[in-house]
This record gives structure tokens, sequence and C-alpha cells, in this order.
């Protein structure tokens, strides 16, 4: 009876354990590798704490479409537009809205719920088509990409308001003599890494060429009678030239090689229907390869104290700042029999996010400011009434309270890095090779449809997975 | 003492009896009375959310059912043409189940017996197999007479979404064609336009 008692307790406390573990953002995203993959999967999937949070369901999406599980991936990816859309749609006055912005102009950054930011937003419908592709519902994955285009649109107005903003905070700054808000903070880690050339090159923070030119690729395979495609592929192209390195064809002495008429092997007899000297279909079909390699950069808040003008309280200016993308690719070569192919990197999430953290700093100083300020007034009423000790007390206190709000703000740390796209011809039936840094992946195509679409999610080195599907 | 126990235990089972029939039936022949499904008019207009809905897919139905019928090409017919339909192509910003759209409107003509359908490209290897497993239906004739028709009806969902900080609106253009499979010439087109407009409250949770 007490074994029974001790096993059922024991099966309980576990239950209870496993729906209340959170994976903090180091433990995902140092739980990625392949024997650890199955229980960091089980364990989220599990998680029923972070629910409403439009992150948790993008990174589940992202390790679910890694798994094989593309069903479920949609399922994820539809409660993250869920949990959006009902964010877009809420009252023009909103009482959580007013709420968060309150919280996060006085207290703390981690008041403020994550919604995403643009790029976010808009490759949650890229990712999403390639779970649609990856079943074979094409047209399904033409919405996901109509959706992401657009998003795209929709944060073009929403991004030139932003830095309208930021333009008119700047002014007044510099018209009330407050400082220069453009400069960045002493102390602030990601100064050099915002002022980088791969992000100022940017022509903006949320549009990217690798899922303009994937929705071309899958506008012509849902639609191959319509060009529908032919608007993304230039968009793409304008954003960034290396696109026209993703369509590769066959040399032309190849393609004659093909079409020259085919003898029937000596001492065999001609199959039927087709004659010594008759032209036979060509034998060669269209590939196209996606890769999505390496875990974006994952947000955190940094602080950056200062000691107040006497006794021993201190103030902080909180602003986001990023850990560095993880487990990413820096070569990628595709051979075949007759091919050789570098794809360009078209997805750069890591250069995308520092541009939109670029855009938005002088928001996000003037807000810092205000709340190191209110701390700061804090702490000396601390100080003034409770002498020295109070003083430092307070200044503690809400630090500590600070960093527990903070903790919890975080953004798609799943999200991949970089994205790789081809598009060539090749021999049906033929073995190509992908090799990334130094692991090579073969696959061999099928010999009977006129195209393949395969998807190489790269999470870590060593979990890698190939998926494929021939239309 | 025995009446008392008797009495307890009957008013225990009366009571039991009528608790648990309480929780599982709410009278004769209905299930679960207690949960909060109702049925509703599966014709009345559905406003929930200003997505593709069931009021859209019938009033497309029934609006492009009508015209086609009223066509020449259907009406002045000597004898109900085959068609095959085939598959409304999805260019809006939803899932939408275009087959719910087609299957309707197949219903639809059908009923009015001035046509005959074909099956679709999808169903037709389904078809064939059969066809396979019986040897008194493979001959030539009708195997050619079951791949050929007199039209063919394409279509397209297709949509514009317009929004701004008070005003949603989306707007569905549902068209179809009548083609004549053997001159490619359409003979018959029409469209259901519907808007939907959505406005977001001033003050809210």
């Amino acid at each position: 009876m007490a074994n029974k008692l001790t096993i059922l307790s024991c099966s309980l406390f576990c239950a209870l354990q496993l729906g209340a573990t959170t994976l903090d953002s180091d433990t995902l995203r140092s739980s990625l590798s392949k024997p650890q993959f199955e229980q960091t999967l089980a364990t989220l999937s599990a998680d029923t704490s972070d629910q409403d949070e439009f992150w948790y369901w993008l990174n589940l999406a992202r390790l679910q479409q890694a798994n094989g599980d593309f069903n479920s991936s949609i399922h994820s990816f539809q409660k993250s537009f869920e949990i959006l859309d009902e964010y877009e749609n809420r009252a023009k006055v909103s009482l959580r809205n007013v709420g968060s912005f309150l919280g996060s102009a006085f207290l703390s950054k981690g008041a403020e719920s994550y919604y995403g930011k643009g790029y976010e937003r808009t490759l949650m419908h890229t990712l999403n088509a390639l779970n649609y592709t990856m079943l074979g519902n094409f047209e399904g994955a033409a919405v996901e990409m109509r959706r992401m285009e657009q998003r795209q649109e929709f944060w073009l107005s929403e991004t030139e308001e932003k830095i309208k903003e930021a333009a008119e905070e700047k002014a007044k700054a510099e018209k009330s003599g407050s400082g220069d808000l453009s400069s960045m903070p002493s102390g602030y880690t990601m100064a050099s890494m915002l002022e980088d050339p791969s992000v100022r090159n940017l022509a903006n923070s949320y549009q990217d060429p690798f899922s303009y030119t994937l929705s071309s690729i899958i506008s012509s395979i849902a639609f191959p009678h319509e060009n529908l495609g032919e608007v993304s592929l230039k968009r793409a192209l304008t954003l960034n030239p290396d696109v026209s390195k993703v369509f590769v064809t066959l040399p032309p002495s190849m393609k004659s090689a093909l079409k020259s008429p085919v003898q029937p092997a000596k001492g065999k007899k001609a199959a039927k229907g087709k004659k010594g000297g008759e032209t036979p279909k060509i034998e060669k079909m269209e590939i196209t390869i996606v890769i999505l390699s390496g875990e974006a950069p994952s947000v955190k808040i940094e602080k950056i104290r200062f000691p107040l003008f006497n006794g021993a309280n201190y103030t902080s200016i909180d602003l986001p700042a990023f850990n560095p993308p993880i487990n990413d690719i820096s070569v990628v070569t595709i051979s075949t029999e007759k091919l050789r192919l570098q794809p360009p990197r078209l997805l750069q999430t890591n250069a995308m996010a520092y541009k939109t953290l670029k855009d938005e700093l002088i928001g996000e100083l003037s807000k810092a400011v205000v709340r190191a300020t209110t701390k700061a007034v804090v702490a000396k009423q601390a100080s003034d009434n409770f002498g020295f000790l109070g003083g430092l007390v307070a200044s503690l206190a809400m630090d500590a309270g600070s960093s527990l709000a903070d903790s919890g703000f975080r953004n798609w740390e799943l999200l991949p890095n970089s994205g790789y796209l081809s598009k060539f011809e090749a021999f049906k039936g033929e073995t190509f090779t992908i090799t990334m840094n130094d692991r090579q992946e073969s696959f061999t195509l099928p010999k009977d449809k006129k195209g393949v679409l395969v998807l190489v999610s790269y999470l870590t080195n060593d979990n890698i997975r190939i998926d494929h599907v021939a239309y | 003492m025995t009446t008392f126990r008797k009495l307890s235990l009957t008013t225990t089972l009366v009571l039991s009896s009528f608790l648990m029939s309480g929780c599982a039936t709410g009278g004769a022949g209905m299930v679960g009375s207690s949960s909060n499904v109702k049925y509703g008019d599966a014709k009345a207009a559905e406003t929930v959310t200003a997505d593709f809905g069931s009021t859209d897919l019938q009033s497309t139905a029934e609006t492009l059912t009508q015209s086609l019928l009223e066509s020449r090409y259907i009406a002045k017919a000597q004898k109900p043409p085959k068609v095959r339909l085939r598959a409304v192509n999805n260019l809006t910003y939803e899932h939408i189940d275009t087959k719910a759209i087609t299957d309707k409107i197949r219903i639809k003509l059908l009923k009015s017996g001035q046509v005959r359908f074909l099956a679709d490209t999808a169903n037709l290897n389904q078809v064939n197999s059969e066809r396979d497993l019986t040897t008194a239906a493979t001959t030539k004739t009708k195997m050619k007479a079951m791949t050929d028709s007199d039209y063919i009806i394409t279509g397209n969902v297709r949509s514009i979404k317009k929004a701004n900080d008070d005003v949603k609106d989306v707007y569905y253009n549902v068209s179809m064609e009548l083609v004549d499979p053997q001159s490619g010439e359409i003979l018959w087109a029409d469209e259901k336009e519907i808007r939907k407009v959505t406005a977001k409250s001033s003050v809210g949770w």
C-alpha cells in the first residue's frame, strides 16, 4: 500500500513538474543537438505556462518543422497567428495596451508583451508556407506567401511611422538640450554591431529577399500557367542582386545532348511506341533546395548601471540587446553530376534584427531614460527618508524586480538565422550532395516527377533533417 | 426500523436515478442537453468573423449556379451536356476549402437535371481503377466517353484586403467560366462579389 502511494505521488509530482517545466531561453537554445532534441521538443510541447505568448508557439513550430511534423507545425503557427491577429485587432484604446505601455515606460521593458518584430511576423508565414509545401499543398503555401507579402506592406507603413516618431524624438531632445539620443550609451554592447556595414546597407528591417524569392518559386509550382510570382521576384532582385544566382539551368551543351536522338542498344528491340531516331522526352527535372540553418539572435535586456550623485543608491538604463546567433553555417555547396553551386545566403535574420533595433533605438532610449529617472527618484526618496542603507535597498529591490520582469521578455529564439535557396536543373534519378560546413548530405532524385522541393532543416551540426516533396 | 431502512434505500435509489438521468439525457431522444450546443439555421447569415464563411459559400453557389443554368449553352441544349468541374483556384489570403464551393455547385447543377457531370481529374484515377476491375467496361469507346466532356467549368476566388486604424475591409470575388475544351472558347462567365467590413471598437480590453 505504501509502495502504491509512493508511486502515485511520484507520478503526480512528475506530471506536475512536466506541466510546469519552462525552458528558459539559454536552456532551449543549448538543447537542440540530436541526443537532447526529442526531450526538448517534448518539454516544450508540454509547457502550459507560456501558451499565451507569441514567441512560444513560434519556437514550438520551428522545432516541429525540424522534426518533420508539418501538421503540428501548421497548428502552432496558426496559434501564433491568432495571438497576433487578436493583438492587431484590439480596440483603439485597449486597456491592456495602455497598461503595457505604462509598465514599460516607468517600470521595466519586460512589462511589455512581445508580439514580434516585422521580420518575425513575415517569416512566420514564410516558414508556414514550407509546411504546406512539404505536405504537397502548394495552393495553401501560396496563401501563406500572400499573407507574408501583405504583412510586409502593412509593416512598411508601421515602420515609417516609427522612424518618423524617432526623428521627432530626436528633434525634441535636441531642441530641449537634453542630449543627443542618437548616440549610443557608453557600455552598450550592441553599439558596434548596429553600425556594421551589413546592417547599415539593408534597405529596411523587414523585407527579405529570401521570402520573396521563395514566394515566386511556390507560385510557379502552384499556378504553373500564370505568372503570379513575377512581381515577388522583381522585389527580391531589388533587395539583393544575388537572387539571380538562385536560378541555374543546365549548360547548353548538356541540353543539346539531351535532345539528341537516342538509338536503341545493339541487339535490343526498340521499346514499343518508340522508334530508333525518335526524339525522347527530356529527362531533366527542376530542383529547389531550401536550407534553413542556425538560430537567430535572442533578445535580452541589457542594464547599464551607474551611481547616483550621493549615497550608495544607483539606477540603470535598460535597453534591449541580442545574444548572438548560434549553430549557423558559413558556406553551402551543392554538387550534381554537371553542376557545382554555391547558393547565396538570402535570409540574414541577424542583420534584420540588428537593423530593427537600430531603427527603434532612439525610442527605446527615451523610454529607458524615463525608467532610469523613475528609479532614481524612488531611490533618492528612500535615501532621504531612511538614510544611506535605505537608498541602497531601494535601488537593489528595483533592480531585482525589473530583472525578474525582463527575464520573461523573449523573442522567436529558434527562428532560423540563415536561409539559402537554389533552383536548378538536374537529371531524373541522379544523386546530388549538399555540403554544409563540414557536413555532407546526399539526396537521390525520383525518376517519374517534374520537380522536387527539398527542405533542409539544420538545427545544429549533428541535428540535420532533409524532407522533400515531389510534384 | 426495517421500514425506515427500506424507505431510505428507496429514496436514495429514486434520487440517484433522477440525478443520473438528468446528467445523461434531457428528454426523449436527446443526449447532452446540459451543454451549450444548439442547432442553428444553416441558412442564417454568419458574421462571426470577416473570413470567408458559410453564408458566402451558400450565396456564391446560389448565384453562380442560377446564372449558369440560365446561359443558353445549358438552358437551350438539346440534351444535358457533359461537364467537368475543375478545382477553383484559391488566390486569397485565407485557407479556403474551395472544394466546398465546387461540391455545392455540382450538387445544385445535378439537382437541376440540366447537366451531366464527369468525375473530376482527382477522382478520375480512382474511377479508372474501378473500371480496370470490371472486364466488361474496358472498351476504348467507353473510356473515351468517360474522358470527353462537352464543357469545362473553371474558377478563381480572389480577395483584396485593406485596413487602417479604424476599419478592415475585405473584398471577395468568385468568378467562374464555362469553356469549350475543343476550341478553348469561353462560353459563359460570371462572378459573385462579396464585401465585408469590420470596425474596431473605440475602447475595450
